[in-house]
């Protein structure tokens, strides 16, 4: 507990900062130490900065991601073919892919995967919109890229069941060894997922 | 493998001690209290890094102090020297070191050194709910093979999300038909983890099995017949494992829907243990309980041989006080032709004609005379 002398917008800031995700007591108490200590225009431009990024920001109309401008900067890009669709699970997943720079396609953000345990059902993903994006855009394929775990494949395995159906080649990202990786030291489940994903040459 | 010297420092009972061990087998006399348990307690912590009876590392410490050390001398099969040490400060401070190496996570660890406990809780697996058969089963697995380890993990984790649709089914019967859709999105890979699990399992209770009736022959002097049989609630005959398992949850829906979860699968299977063609837990004796599961503990180990290819040791604690002088002495036989053994015992009487190659211990209020 914080002591009873502490200040309260001390405090308040302790406990705003301590709300983030992977920052404890300890931490929250640095970084508000740290704020305080910083020259004044500093401190500013770090609250403005949160004020505009989370008053700019919205979701792109089409593909779900973070944009300021509504459609975003890819979806309304003339270079992007339009033809291949990567689905994802969160805008930070297209933040990852953009800086491989080898897709030029589209996105589209679920916004989450199924989980019934937490409540999320197929009515809780931005699924909607992409089946009207099918048509409107003359997607010809869509790519899976949702992470491996449990949920990831349930999602996936829902996504092509309802989009093969509507005539489009729907694949997923290969899981497997990761590059420059050596075989001694990839684990026994990674290592069985790569030989069950095997290729021929 | 086997300890040569073991020390300890400050852990439980003991203020300092050390240790010089046989390879073949040790028994720790001693009254009700002594630190008999303690010691074969220290040995599990230096092969796991952590203790088998789930204790904290603050408990472990001898009252009044403030850290405990474990170190102790092994031997590989093949001759390799390792030194591990353990060392817990308070109030959180745990290095592990082996050759002076140290190892950053404990999960690391487990493997290279294998140990088999037989504890008087064990009875459990033969006289317990199915829960405990089926971790007897997952524990040898899991030390052997990791991609058992992770399928269970999975399918623990699919089986979890299942039920909770199940369970909204039954609350909401009027969404039945949307989430029904939803259950079909898992099962697939719900059946594929759990034909993994019971693919491993059956292949382990084969080999635990015929080990186990070996062993359990031998103690009981050719009177009785110990077999084990793992069984999966749905036929295996036609199809593979995952597509009979997928079948069967597709026909058991209805009944899951009631119940609000899925009543059928790995989760829910028993290794029935039977004793002369009777069912083991309902008509055997206290005597023949205790037999079986230490020979299931001893199939264990040489599972572990022989997919580690290094035996473990084995820690008995007080596991005869139930058996007949003759059994005590077919396993004290039995146990010559094994890895390291510890066992711990009040009974002295019994084991006059222990082998010379063992080693005997006097526990006396945490000091120890050879």
């Amino acid at each position: 507990m914080t002591p009873s002398y502490v200040s309260p917008s001390l405090n308040h800031l302790i406990e705003e900062l301590m709300s983030l995700p992977g920052i404890g007591r300890k931490t929250a108490q640095r970084l508000a130490f740290y704020i305080l200590k910083m020259p004044k225009e500093r401190s500013e431009a770090l609250a403005e900065s949160i004020i505009n990024a989370t008053t700019r920001l919205q979701y792109c109309s089409i593909c779900g991601n973070l944009t300021e401008q509504d459609p975003c900067a890819i979806c309304s890009s003339e270079k992007r073919t339009s033809t291949i669709v990567c689905v994802v699970e969160s805008p930070s997943n297209v933040l990852a892919l953009e800086k491989m720079g080898a897709f030029r396609g589209k996105y589209h953000v679920l916004h989450g995967v199924l989980s019934p345990l937490d409540g999320v059902g197929p009515d809780d993903l931005n699924v909607e919109t992409l089946l009207k994006r099918i048509p409107a855009e003359k997607i010809e394929e869509i790519v899976l890229a949702i992470n491996p775990n449990v949920e990831g494949e349930a999602t996936a395995f829902y996504l092509a069941k309802l989009l093969k159906p509507l005539g489009v080649h729907v694949t997923r990202i290969a899981h497997g060894l990761p590059a420059g990786g050596d075989l001694e030291y990839a684990d026994e489940v990674t290592l069985t997922r790569a030989f069950s994903g095997r290729q021929a040459l | 493998m086997y300890f040569r010297s073991i020390s300890l420092t400050q852990f439980r009972n003991y203020h300092t001690a050390t240790l010089d061990l046989s390879p073949e087998g040790n028994i720790f006399f001693g009254t009700n209290g002594q630190g008999k348990t303690n010691l074969l307690e220290a040995l599990h912590c230096l092969c796991v890094g952590r203790s088998p009876r789930g204790a904290r590392d603050t408990e472990i410490i001898k009252q009044g102090c403030d850290f405990y050390r474990l170190s102790g001398v092994a031997f590989r099969k093949s001759g390799t020297r390792l030194d591990i040490e353990l060392n817990f400060q308070k109030p959180n401070r745990k290095s592990l070191k082996i050759n002076g190496q140290s190892q950053k996570a404990v999960s690391e660890f487990i493997g290279q050194l294998s140990v088999v406990s037989v504890s008087p809780e064990d009875i459990a697996i033969t006289s317990g709910s199915p829960s405990y058969r089926r971790r007897y089963l997952d524990i040898a697995l899991s030390q052997t093979h990791r991609s058992y380890l992770s399928a269970l993990q999975e399918y623990q984790r699919i089986l979890d999300q299942r039920n909770a649709i199940l369970k909204e089914i039954q609350i909401k019967p009027e969404k039945r038909r949307t989430l029904r859709d939803q259950l079909l999105v898992w099962d697939q890979q719900f059946a594929q983890a759990g034909a993994t699990v019971i693919e491993h399992r059956l292949n382990a209770v084969d080999f635990l099995s015929k080990k186990a009736h070996q062993m359990h022959q031998y103690v009981s002097a050719d009177t009785e017949n110990l077999q084990c049989r793992y069984i999966p609630a749905f036929s295996t005959d036609t199809t593979s494992l995952a597509d009979a398992f997928y079948q069967t949850l597709r026909k058991q829906q209805e009944k899951d829907e009631v119940r609000g979860y899925t009543t059928l699968g790995p989760h829910r299977d028993d290794l029935r243990i039977t004793l002369n063609g009777f069912d083991l837990r309902t008509y055997g004796s206290q005597g023949q309980l205790r037999t079986a599961c230490i020979s299931l503990r001893i199939a264990e180990a040489e599972w572990l041989a022989a997919k580690a290819q290094e035996s473990p040791i084995m820690l008995l604690d007080e596991v005869f006080a139930e058996l007949d002088l003759s059994r005590t002495h077919q396993l004290m036989e039995l146990f010559q032709q094994y890895g390291q053994v510890f066992i711990a015992t009040a009974r002295e009487a019994d084991f006059a004609k222990c082998p010379s190659s063992f080693q005997t211990f006097y526990i006396d209020q945490g000091h120890i005379k050879p």
